[in-house]
């Protein structure tokens, strides 16, 4: 049992949509927590509220009740210029579509949340976090078209730990991949969370219970369990519809 | 990588966009510099005008039958006779109005058709250096008579006779030397001999008669006065002021001006929108691009900067296109417009204000835009397919 401080730690999440005639509950009532090093997987199945949670964890969707600290802050009572300081110093993101900029290169979108700030050594960090997922100069240097899929999802994950933030979050970052590549990532992510960074995916994958720490279900909005990955937790799964290969 | 470099690589990966914002721009530079120089030209050459012959006027006699244009100002309707006289008592008249000591000079002229080697001509007998001193617009090729014996030929007549400075030519039988030759003017006096009054009446037999008496005052504010004393004095005579000619020509360049002013106010709008459209087009298309950037930590003035960098790169460009075209479009128009000595040139601040419209229009066709982008809910921006 941990007894460092979570670095994340959210309770009694909710997110609401709609007017008081029709309102539809995103997210309800879901509290955890997670610490350095962990990799915590969100399931659950379509419109159970999984990205939701994780845009509220991420600092970038309002919750319409509960609260959420990083590393103690509480995020939503910040101003939204702080909360943008916050995202770009606690948070890396890597989305489904990978989202990578077509008309920069590997490097120069691994240098985008760098973009803002005012210091030398940018391109050196950069270059840092390429050859952290295994990419060199020479595919630094190429725009996303010209790399294959498992080297885009590595620019993507290149591109949220180049500020070393603590805490990834990755929005079904193998659901656009093949399966080899989707390993690729999956394993990179594993690796970030063995460095100590805490890392939060939302999946549809069951493969990804191979390499987390967590599983965190959601259904319907609400947390249906929370449990950590043992030999047992295929088992765990199957009643919410949900079987590894 | 800065800021900046992201404006400069999006506007690397749409060049057509970036061109049709620049075209925009540098039209609308180019139009506002044409227009406002050719305003303010028009504007110095009435004042230049006003300023130095605005202090004069002309009495001539009043005739339907008077066909003369002389000093710029048209005197009567059409007629190819000789033309009405006024005896020189006229001229005490005139020095005894009752604001005369607002007068400078009051200066008798006779106009007489004359033959110089078998072509008739219209000469123009006068104090001639008092009368060049009231016409600073006179240019002297040689140099102006100083004797009853010497004439000054307008060009059309120099190059009607081939007669050069110096050479001495036959007026009505009569020899004189040509003293110089005026530079063109482009308007009556290419077509005038220009002499003693005195000689020009022994040539004509016209002894003291006189067609015209020229009048300066000190200033232009006595000439409408002078000009309302004199019809008095003289119920015979017209009195045309020449400031009130320069006026109706200022009428003329200020309805010409009105148009050029609305024509680039259009095109300003014009561009404006164009700049305006491809902007919120780019916000559109590049949604996701905003929600990553605003994922990565950065702020609303982050994503206003991309956006409006953009345009100042733009902007820039398109000035300086604008500029250069305006450049040689005065230089090779303005020219043709104003004619070899217009004195026209292309005012500085006329073209730093152009650089200055096209980055207003740039920013303010970009505000909202960039505001629109800046205020993308990240979520929603990064769910858009």
């Amino acid at each position: 049992m941990s007894i460092t401080t979570p670095v994340l730690a959210a309770s009694d999440l909710s997110k609401h949509y709609g007017n008081a005639a029709v309102r539809v509950a995103a997210v309800e009532g879901v509290s955890l927590t997670v610490e350095r090093g962990e990799f915590v997987a969100i399931m659950g199945p379509s419109g159970s509220g999984k990205s939701t949670l994780l845009s509220i964890l991420g600092a970038m969707n309002p919750p319409t009740g509960g609260r959420v600290l990083i590393d103690e802050i509480d995020v939503y009572q910040l101003r939204q210029d702080r909360q943008a300081d916050l995202r770009r110093e606690y948070l890396g993101f890597v989305f489904q579509q990978l989202e990578l900029i077509p008309y920069l290169t590997a490097l120069e979108n691994v240098m985008l949340p760098l973009a803002i700030l005012k210091e030398d050594g940018k391109r050196d960090r950069a270059l840092a976090a390429l050859e952290r997922v295994g990419l060199d100069e020479a595919k630094a240097n190429r725009l996303p078209s010209a790399l294959s899929g498992g080297e885009q999802g590595r620019v993507a994950i290149a591109r949220a730990v180049v500020n070393d933030p603590p805490i990834i979050l990755a929005d079904e970052p193998t659901g656009s991949l093949d399966t080899a590549t989707g390993d690729q990532v999956l394993s990179l992510l594993r690796q970030l969370a063995g460095h100590g960074h805490a890392v939060i995916m939302v999946t549809h994958n069951p493969e990804s219970l191979r390499t987390v720490d967590r599983v965190v279900m959601l259904r319907d909005g609400r947390l249906a369990s929370d449990s950590r990955v043992t030999a047992g937790t295929d088992q765990l799964l199957a009643p919410h519809g949900f079987c590894s290969g | 990588m800065r800021l900046r470099y992201l404006a400069w690589a999006n506007l690397r990966r749409h060049p057509g966009r970036a061109a049709l914002n620049v075209i925009a721009l540098a039209a609308a530079v180019s139009c506002f510099v044409l227009v406002l120089s050719l305003v303010l030209s028009l504007r110095s050459g009435v004042d230049e005008k006003l300023s130095q012959y605005g202090s004069s006027l002309l009495v001539t006699p009043n005739s339907p039958q008077l066909s003369l244009s002389y000093g710029g100002i048209s005197l009567g309707s059409a007629g190819s006779g000789e033309v009405p006289m006024m005896d020189e008592s006229a001229l005490d008249k005139i020095r005894s109005v009752p604001s005369s000591t607002a007068l400078t000079a009051v200066i008798p002229v006779l106009l007489q058709s004359v033959e110089i080697q078998g072509t008739r001509f219209l000469a123009v007998g006068t104090d001639v250096a008092e009368s060049a001193s009231m016409k600073p617009w006179w240019k002297v090729e040689g140099k102006l008579p100083e004797n009853s014996n010497q004439v000054l030929l307008g060009l059309n007549v120099r190059n009607e006779l081939r007669a050069e400075p110096g050479q001495t030519i036959t007026v009505n039988g009569k020899p004189f030397e040509v003293a110089g030759v005026l530079w063109e003017s482009g308007d009556d006096e290419d077509n005038l001999v220009v002499m003693d009054r005195g000689a020009l009446a022994d040539l004509t037999g016209q002894g003291t008669n006189i067609n015209l008496v020229e009048v300066t005052a000190v200033s232009t504010s006595y000439i409408d006065g002078l000009a309302a004393e004199i019809e008095v004095a003289l119920p015979a005579a017209s009195v045309a002021t020449v400031k009130k000619s320069i006026e109706f020509t200022n009428q003329a360049n200020t309805a010409l001006a009105d148009l050029g002013v609305a024509l680039t106010s259009l095109i300003v709008l014009i561009s404006g929108l164009v700049v305006f459209i491809t902007m919120l087009a780019a916000v559109k298309e590049r949604r996701r691009e905003i929600g990553v950037m605003r994922a990565a930590g950065y702020k609303h003035r982050h994503i206003r900067s991309v956006f409006l960098t953009e345009t100042v790169l733009v902007s820039l460009i398109g000035a300086v296109i604008g500029g250069c075209v305006s450049l040689a479009a005065w230089l090779l128009g303005g020219r043709f417009a104003f004619g070899h000595d217009s004195g026209a040139q292309l005012n500085p601040l006329v073209v730093v204000l152009g650089i200055g419209l096209s980055f207003a229009i740039g920013a303010l066709a970009t505000l909202y835009p960039a505001w629109r982008a800046a205020n993308l809910d990240p979520v929603e921006a990064l769910k858009q397919v």
